[in-house]
């Protein structure tokens, strides 16, 4: 709030570390991340795996907590937050899609798409707004091309389906980010293809992504591209903007 | 000892070893399950009563914040339910455990209640008894007790031990009690537990149909002669040649009479039937017990009878024959069927029979056998088997002569004509009611002291240490007593059989939160919170935990209700039911494999028929039923056969002749019944906290890694 430059600015990585104990071995996965994502951008963090790169997104979601750092949201320090704090951060600010799509395989197709938002409604409160957001998720579902598999199980599609069905899931609450593990990596080509096509179209729309991946051709859709190495973020060259 | 491993350190090659190796590992693992057990023993034991407490607390906690909070919780808690195996299994075992404390407290707690009133029935509240000798001056005490407050009255009683004749030449021991039919009334529920009864509800009930039947009988008679003289005079006016208008106008009236008689003859056969249908099926109930009872003429009212202890018909006091009343048990020829009732073939109800009994000098000895014969005019049915198989009742004054306990005069040893006093009578016993509010406890207090009193003026009454004066409960301590340790111990195992299931709910629900761990760390991503994620779980374990309770309380109420039935049936009906499960078994199994060799054919011919799992269930599902309904038809035309399978094919737990009581008790007290349901519930939720927890604290990120 304090500059006008700020502005465009939604979430801010400062000085993130975090280790991982594998029985007698520390790995210092991220040993220092700065970073900046303004909003509307699609952001691309490349590298290799085991790089820490999910580990970082995690982080920046709040699903995990560092031991060093801050990551801020609109000048909300993240781990200020308590965990109650977190979660609806998570629920409201967030859409995460996996590579590995991690659907409940329990739910159809329309009813993984609304967890997220039962997730922060009551029984209570249900009733009254279940129209519009049944409407919602089938004009998202609709629009991933998505309307004739509604009533089906997670078993009973595809990989590219069920990609599309955790879009769909990510998008319901209308985050205003979008972290996206290789959201390809588990994807033949094509269909990794239409998948990146559908989050270029949403950008257009102007949805913040930040993705990582560790293919540099996946990475190439992206407005900036940083690179993951030794803990540590480098700018790719080819990004649109220097870090801030 | 060569076989015996032993620790090699060569190598593992060695197959002693290697046995040993196998033996150590067996060994160790045995200790850990040891291990593991007596810390769920010792966890349960410390912390069962704040688990019972605390499940009910978890449960209400979460029924009030059921409609706060996600609505994920519920979506998944009710998709979780419908999986296939894991939560049949966690609600069946709640279910049976639920029924199976349900069942062994209500059928003991049945029993115990059973011991309890019969004891009480026999007895009345108070008895004191100084042994077979007896004691003199009782009408005396008997005024004073009446007299006391707590008393609401008093009656004597004699003791023998007798022989009776029978008919068939039949001799039987029994336990005689020489009774005052009327004080024993006051006293004990004697009046009630009198079997034959001219004014029992259903016997009236039947006696008014039998003679609605006859009236009805006898206002057919007139039907016969008028529907002939109608058809005469029709026949008549009908071949009439030469019919005026007149006589038209009369057959027109006799035709109306003639449907108005098919009219009323229709009606009254209408009611017949339905009348021989009441009386059939009420026949069919009280069977025998009407046979008998029917046969009594009216002015002799058994029921009276016990009461004044007098046969009601003159002729048998001519005789000088005095009343008995018999245990329904002591004749061989009362035989019990099934539903409790009796046949009688034939029944001792008005025949004379022959008792002797063993009068006992005051000294113990046993004096000259006296012998007597007495009316049968009535049976009772306590409902104790021993006391309904061997106890009589014979008038008190009867069974003082007998006993030689009358008043006496009492003669000089060297001159047995010389009169030098009297014997007082004496009597063994004497019962007491207590009074309206009165315990028994506070009753027998009263009688002591009375007794310490009256002893004052009776020097000649026992010393107060020979005087036994018992409550009922004292009485019959000893049954009470083991009845209701047995029924504790058997609460126990069965309680400890249902940690088993608390135990085995945990050990499902944690299988399936370890399978759900990826969902888990799915729903932490999207938003949801720690104790949401457990809390989907915990609904579960409620579901769970109310559904099976629920399940089994029901099954266990059919049971307890039905114990008799059922128990009926496993005697009576379980051979028929073993082969119509055969047959149906096989029906099944003959339309899987024709459905098998349909597809095998089309195989063979290069046809293959794609194997719907609907057409297999169909096959077999009617195979069944035929096979179920050849059963049925077999056994229904093959008479011998039913019987056979029936005698052969048996389980009889309660035996009648060895248990006390002829009915299995079937009472259910709700409260106890509430207690466990609540216990039961609250161990599915402890059961599924521990998982609950663990799937609160599962690492969304470690999850999520993989696929």
């Amino acid at each position: 709030m304090s500059e006008a430059a700020v502005s465009t600015e939604l979430m801010k990585v400062r000085d993130l570390h975090k280790q991982y104990r594998m029985g007698s071995q520390t790995l210092q996965v991220l040993a220092g991340v700065d970073l900046q994502v303004e909003a509307g951008q699609w952001l691309c963090i490349l590298g290799a795996s085991g790089s820490g790169k999910s580990t970082l997104l995690h982080l920046m979601g709040g699903l995990d907590t560092p031991d060093q750092g801050t990551v801020h949201f609109r000048q909300q320090d993240l781990f200020g937050l308590s965990a109650a704090q977190r979660d609806r951060f998570r629920n409201r600010h967030v859409g995460f899609v996996f590579q590995f799509y991690h659907l409940l395989p329990e739910l159809d197709v329309l009813e993984n798409t609304l967890i997220s938002a039962m997730v922060d409604r009551s029984a209570l409160a249900w009733p009254g707004q279940q129209s519009e957001l049944r409407q919602r998720a089938g004009q998202l579902l609709d629009d991933l091309g998505l309307s004739p598999r509604l009533h089906h199980k997670p078993n009973e599609l595809s990989g590219g389906e069920r990609q599309r069905v955790a879009i769909a899931r990510a998008l319901i609450n209308q985050p205003d980010v979008l972290l996206a593990d290789e959201p390809t990596g588990n994807l033949d080509q094509a269909t990794g293809r239409r998948i990146l096509d559908l989050l270029s179209k949403l950008h257009d729309k102007g949805q913040t992504i930040v993705m990582v991946t560790h293919d540099k051709e996946v990475a190439a859709r992206a407005d900036r591209v940083l690179r993951l190495e030794t803990g540590k973020l480098g700018e790719k060259s080819g990004g649109k903007s220097p870090p801030g | 000892m060569t076989d015996a491993p032993t620790p090699d350190t060569a190598g593992g090659t060695n197959p002693l070893a290697l046995a040993g190796g196998l033996l150590v590992d067996l060994v160790v693992t045995t200790l850990k399950i040891l291990l593991l057990l007596v810390g769920i023993i010792i966890g349960l034991a410390v912390l069962a009563v704040p688990l019972v407490v605390l499940g009910p607390v978890v449960l209400l906690v979460f029924v009030l914040t059921l409609p706060f909070g996600g609505l994920y919780r519920h979506t998944l808690a009710r998709r979780y339910l419908k999986r296939k195996l894991a939560p049949l299994f966690a609600g069946a075992g709640v279910a049976l455990c639920t029924m199976m404390v349900i069942v062994v407290i209500s059928i003991m707690g049945g029993f115990l209640e059973l011991v309890r009133n019969s004891g009480h029935r026999q007895i009345g509240e108070v008895s004191m008894y100084a042994g077979l000798g007896g004691f003199p001056h009782y009408e005396k005490l008997i005024e004073e007790i009446e007299k006391l407050p707590e008393a609401e009255a008093a009656t004597a009683l004699i003791h023998a031990y007798g022989l009776l004749k029978l008919p068939g030449d039949m001799i039987k021991g029994v336990q005689v009690h020489g009774i005052d039919g009327e004080g024993a009334a006051r006293v004990s529920e004697y009046r009630q537990t009198l079997y034959w009864d001219r004014n029992r509800p259903d016997v009236v009930q039947l006696r008014e149909l039998t003679s609605q039947r006859e009236e009805l009988r006898g206002s057919r008679s007139h039907y016969s002669p008028r529907w002939n003289e109608l058809a005469d005079e029709i026949i008549v006016l009908e071949t009439k040649t030469d019919r005026e208008p007149t006589d038209d106008a009369k057959l027109t009236g006799l035709y109306a009479q003639r449907e108005e008689l098919v009219e009323s003859k229709s009606q009254y056969s209408t009611q017949w039937n339905k009348l021989e249908e009441q009386i059939g099926d009420l026949e069919g109930k009280i069977g025998d017990y009407w046979r008998i009872i029917s046969t009594v003429p009216r002015d002799r009212d058994p029921i009276e009878a016990a009461l004044k202890m007098a046969p009601p018909w003159p002729e048998a006091l001519e005789v000088n024959q005095s009343a008995m009343v018999t245990g329904i048990e002591v004749s061989p020829y009362n035989h019990r069927n099934s539903d409790g009732s009796y046949r009688f073939s034939p029944s001792v109800l008005g025949r004379a029979l022959t008792l002797t009994v063993l009068p006992v000098s005051g000294s113990g000895g046993a004096l000259t056998p006296s012998t007597d014969r007495f009316v049968v005019v009535n049976e009772f049915k306590s409902g104790v088997y021993d006391v309904d198989g061997q106890r009589i009742y014979i008038p008190f004054a009867a069974a003082q002569k007998m006993m030689l306990m009358d008043a006496a005069q009492k003669v000089d040893p060297d001159d047995p004509t010389k009169v030098i006093g009297t014997i007082p009578a004496r009597c063994t016993e004497i019962q007491v009611a207590a009074a309206e509010g009165v315990t028994s406890e506070d009753l027998a207090q009263a009688v002591r002291g009375l007794y310490d009193r009256f002893r004052q003026e009776h020097r000649d009454l026992p010393h107060e240490a020979q005087m036994r004066i018992s409550t009922w409960q004292q009485m019959r301590a000893m049954l009470i007593n083991a009845v209701e340790k047995e029924k504790g111990l058997l609460t126990f195992l069965f309680g400890i059989i249902s940690v088993v299931a608390v135990v085995l709910i945990g050990v499902l629900f944690y299988m399936i939160v370890l399978e759900k761990t990826r969902d888990i760390g799915i729903l932490r991503a999207v938003g949801a919170s720690r104790a949401g994620v457990a809390s989907i779980f915990i609904g579960f374990g409620a579901a769970i935990g109310i559904i099976g309770a629920a399940l089994g309380t029901l099954i266990a109420y059919l049971i307890v209700t039905y114990i008799n039935e059922i128990h009926a049936w496993l005697g009576e009906g379980l051979g028929a039911a073993v082969y119509a499960a055969i047959w149906t078994i096989g029906g099944i199994v003959l339309g899987v494999v024709g459905v098998g060799i349909v597809h095998f054919i089309a195989r063979v011919r290069e046809k293959p028929l794609s194997l719907s799992r609907p057409a297999l269930v169909f096959s077999a599902i009617g195979a069944g039923i035929a096979g179920l309904l050849a059963a049925i038809l077999i056994l229904s035309y093959n008479n011998d056969l039913h019987t056979w399978l029936n005698q052969k094919i048996r389980i009889v737990i309660w035996d009648r002749s060895i248990y006390f009581f002829d009915q299995i008790p079937n009472t259910i007290n709700w409260f106890e019944v509430g207690i466990i349901v609540t216990v039961a519930v609250g161990a599915s939720l402890v059961g599924a906290m521990i998982p609950a927890f663990r799937a609160g604290l599962v690492d969304p990120v470690r999850s999520l890694r993989y696929e």
